[in-house]
């Protein structure tokens, strides 16, 4: 099975989505219902695709496939869709966003292509490696969703919306926020152990870790913020989205610093 | 949220940058106990308020997060140690602990758990990491197999420092062993004007492709040989090449020496097939029978003269080059079995064959025929060029046209268009390409059989050690960090105390613990909230 399947499947799913919320007049495209549960199939494929893809790389190569950056990629596409799953009942739009957001990261992924997928560094043999990758893939799930909901708080003037089926978005956020911000901790801590055991050292300020601690700040500061009396609504919007584009930044543009090049976390070993 | 006493706006902003400023002059005056009058902030109880209020908080966190992006970018590992950064985190672990403190009545059940854990493991994670900061030690162990020593080769941030310090105790290196994967080729692309740097690199493996310089490579098939070398680490051997570089077909060996030393690509230097192919194309857009270059081809003609057996032995044939003005004259002649060199032109033009091969052929058979003179060289005005020129005809070997003869511009012409002509200028890069071919191992693993031994030589602990299984001894970890594919049995062990080690990871674990409670809390919440969270 290709890879070039995910970005499609999602892809596909995004039109769908997007298909089924244009207004009314619109309506002539299909059935808005027979959109939606085109979308919810297509996203379920989508996770069907990708759980494939990493389920046969695993049994080819016999080790966890969360080493390349396309592999790792695949692995979010993976919580964003679990994410989609859990909160689709009750976060209509979130079928949209799991969508798109996956289209957008696994076609980032199909550029980038996938190297000696049989090798794993001795530094990444470890037992700490499944649940590091995880639980942090879990985190960026949610605060992405959280970035989503944030941003239709901000748009939607902080008013429940009719057609959203009475969001509470700030809520959503705050609930997103905190998982997410409790995974980036349990993440990096897990990184620590693994750092201590595998470089001798549980921190060393490498981009990578000061990027996480960044995005640990932040949400932090977010969780804090929420409690100060007189903040506006705008403050905690900037503060969400500033959060989340850290942790792009942490997965993602750390690998672009120079700095980075010799560490384990960028992607980019021969 | 605990203050009784009032806490004006902007309290949070100063207390965030007092301790900054004092931590300034700490840096500055080089004397980092001033750093320590921040506590007297602790005495003014408005401050002391200040401290733990959710303003602080937020203030503090995002100017450290701001702190760490910009510190990310020096590169400097002392920038962590600068007083102004100590006192903003102190500050923040200090500010936690009041919170935690104050808050210990105010909440129930897991809340508080989860607040406690949560708040209490800020400042035990600073201890702890200031600890490390204070009394951390690290080294180098260099050991071959057999060697034992105490002496350790001192580290700071990773760095050599050219000091020595004695271990407690001996480490003796027992056996040192590395796994390899599988061996990898990669190729790397140099313009040969600036050979220090390659442009472009592909891993060697079919279908793969590199883009540089308006080329494209695109990897073919790739023939390696398997050495059957016991103890070498290098057991596969490339031995041949075949490439696409813009639609041409390139195939040519490579020796096991060349491995790692630049190889001229075939068309590397001037006047060679790709020259021909460009200015042919270039001049003529496509039809190439009045090109410069190709102008002394045009007057002679090859021509196959073989014997009139009944089994036909392309061996016996002979290369007849004609003028094509006269072509009952054959100008020169040389054997098939023999390639070698003739000179035409008066010595300006010489072609070489360097051998010739042939498909299977049945006496009397339908099949075709062919015969292929695999590779000529051409001395074009004393510039040699390399290229592989193919002569073929179609027929039952009865229609064999033993003596008819071909233009060598013909016989240039259809070797291109056997590459498939080339519709555009090629680009300037083609003339200058070279390759060098890389073979990478990577290790698998490489272990270490340590024993340590006190200073009577009696052995305390033997264990083997590897990446991510360090060895545990007496506040000493030793950990598999080096090896040196030169220098066969060579390992370096890195050796690390940190005797804040258990009160940072200690903190980490209620971190952990704290978060993971906020959120089985939140979901109990959900649950309980029939879904809705």
């Amino acid at each position: 099975m290709s890879y070039l399947l995910i970005p499609i499947l999602y892809g596909l799913a995004a039109f769908c989505w997007a298909a089924a919320m244009l207004p009314e007049r619109f309506g002539y495209l299909a059935a808005r219902s027979h959109l939606r549960w085109a979308g919810f199939f297509l996203n379920l494929l989508g996770l069907a695709a990708a759980g494939y893809y990493v389920a046969t790389l695993w049994i080819e190569t016999g080790h966890p496939p969360f080493r390349t950056l396309q592999q790792s990629l695949v692995v979010f596409t993976i919580t964003t869709t679990l994410a989609w799953a859990l909160t689709m009942r009750e976060l209509p739009v979130a079928g949209l966003a799991a969508a798109a957001f996956n289209l957008l990261m696994a076609g980032y992924g199909a550029t980038r292509g996938d190297s000696n997928v049989h090798e794993m560094p001795p530094a990444l043999q470890s037992a700490w490696f499944i649940p590091h990758v995880v639980i942090y893939f879990a985190g960026y799930a949610a605060l992405f969703f959280s970035f989503v909901t944030s941003v239709l708080y901000f748009a939607t003037d902080g008013k429940n919306v009719a057609a959203e089926g009475k969001v509470d978005f700030a809520r959503w956020t705050h609930m997103l926020i905190l998982f997410g911000f409790s995974m980036l901790s349990v993440g990096l801590i897990l990184g620590a152990f693994w750092a201590k055991v595998a470089w001798g050292d549980w921190w060393t300020w490498d981009p990578k870790e000061n990027w996480a601690l960044i995005s640990w700040l932040l949400y932090g500061a977010w969780l804090h913020m929420r409690r100060v009396e007189g903040v506006s609504r705008r403050a905690m919007v900037i503060l969400a989205v500033v959060g989340f584009f850290a942790v792009l930044f942490t997965y993602l543009g750390v690998n672009y610093l120079p700095a980075a090049q010799n560490t384990l976390h960028s992607y980019t070993m021969n | 949220m605990s203050s009784k006493t009032t806490v004006r706006f902007g309290d949070g902003a100063v207390v965030t940058a007092i301790p900054m400023v004092v931590g300034i002059v700490a840096d500055l005056t080089g004397i980092p106990w001033i750093a320590l009058a921040s506590f007297l902030l602790l005495l003014a109880p408005r401050l002391r308020n200040a401290l733990m209020t959710m303003e602080y908080f937020v203030i503090a966190s995002v100017l450290a997060a701001a702190a760490v992006a910009a510190m990310t970018m020096t590169h400097n590992p002392d920038v962590w140690k600068s007083m102004w950064f100590v006192s903003l985190l102190g500050t923040g672990g200090v500010a936690s602990l009041l919170c935690t403190v104050a808050n210990l009545r105010k909440q129930k059940g897991s809340a508080r758990l989860a607040f406690v854990l949560v708040h209490l493991s800020v400042p035990v994670i600073l201890v702890g990491g200031g600890m490390k900061a204070a009394y951390k030690q690290e080294g180098m162990v260099e050991l071959h197999e057999g060697e034992t020593t105490a002496v350790a080769h001192e580290l700071v941030n990773g760095f050599a420092t050219g000091q020595t310090f004695e271990l407690p105790f001996r480490v003796r290196l027992e056996r040192f062993r590395v796994e390899f994967y599988p061996k990898r080729f990669s190729l790397y692309l140099f313009d040969a004007r600036q050979p220090q740097m390659p442009i472009g690199q592909m891993e060697l493996l079919e279908g793969e492709r590199l883009q540089a310089g308006g080329v494209t490579i695109e990897m073919k098939a790739l023939e390696t040989e398997t050495r059957d070398i016991a103890k070498s680490h290098g057991n596969i051997m490339l031995t041949s090449l075949n490439l696409e570089a813009n639609g041409l077909a390139l195939s040519f060996p490579i020796a096991a020496t060349e491995v790692g030393k630049h190889i001229p690509l075939p068309f590397g230097e001037g006047g060679n097939l790709a020259q021909l192919a460009h200015d042919a194309l270039s001049k003529s857009g496509g039809d190439t029978t009045d090109v410069t270059i190709l102008r002394p081809l045009m007057a002679y003609q090859l021509a196959m003269d073989c014997p009139e057996e009944a089994e036909f032995e392309p061996s016996k044939c002979t290369a007849m080059f004609l003028d094509a003005s006269a072509p009952d004259r054959p100008k020169a002649a040389l054997p098939v079995d023999a390639p070698g060199e003739i000179a035409l032109d008066g010595g300006k033009l010489k072609v070489k064959l360097l051998g010739t091969s042939q498909a299977p052929m049945k006496m009397g058979g339908d099949g075709p025929a062919e015969l292929t003179i695999t590779t000529a060289m051409l001395l074009l005005d004393g510039e040699p060029a390399y290229f592989p020129l193919t002569f073929e005809r179609e027929g039952t070997i009865t229609d064999l046209p033993l003596g008819d003869s071909v233009s060598l511009a013909d016989l240039i012409r259809s070797s291109r268009a056997q590459f498939g002509t080339p519709q555009r200028e090629l680009p300037a890069l083609f003339d200058h390409m070279a390759i060098m071919v890389q073979a990478i191992e990577s290790p698998r693993t490489f272990q270490s059989r340590l024993t340590l031994l006190d200073s009577s030589d009696q052995p305390l602990v033997s264990e083997e050690i590897q990446v991510n299984e360090p060895l545990r001894y007496d506040g000493w970890w030793l950990y598999q960090s080096d090896w040196d594919p030169r220098r066969p049995g060579f390992s370096g062990i890195q050796v690390v105390r940190d005797p804040g080690l258990w009160i940072a990871l200690g903190g980490l674990f209620l971190l952990a613990a704290g978060a993971l409670l906020h959120v089985r809390r939140m979901f109990v919440r959900a649950v309980d909230n029939g879904g809705n969270p």
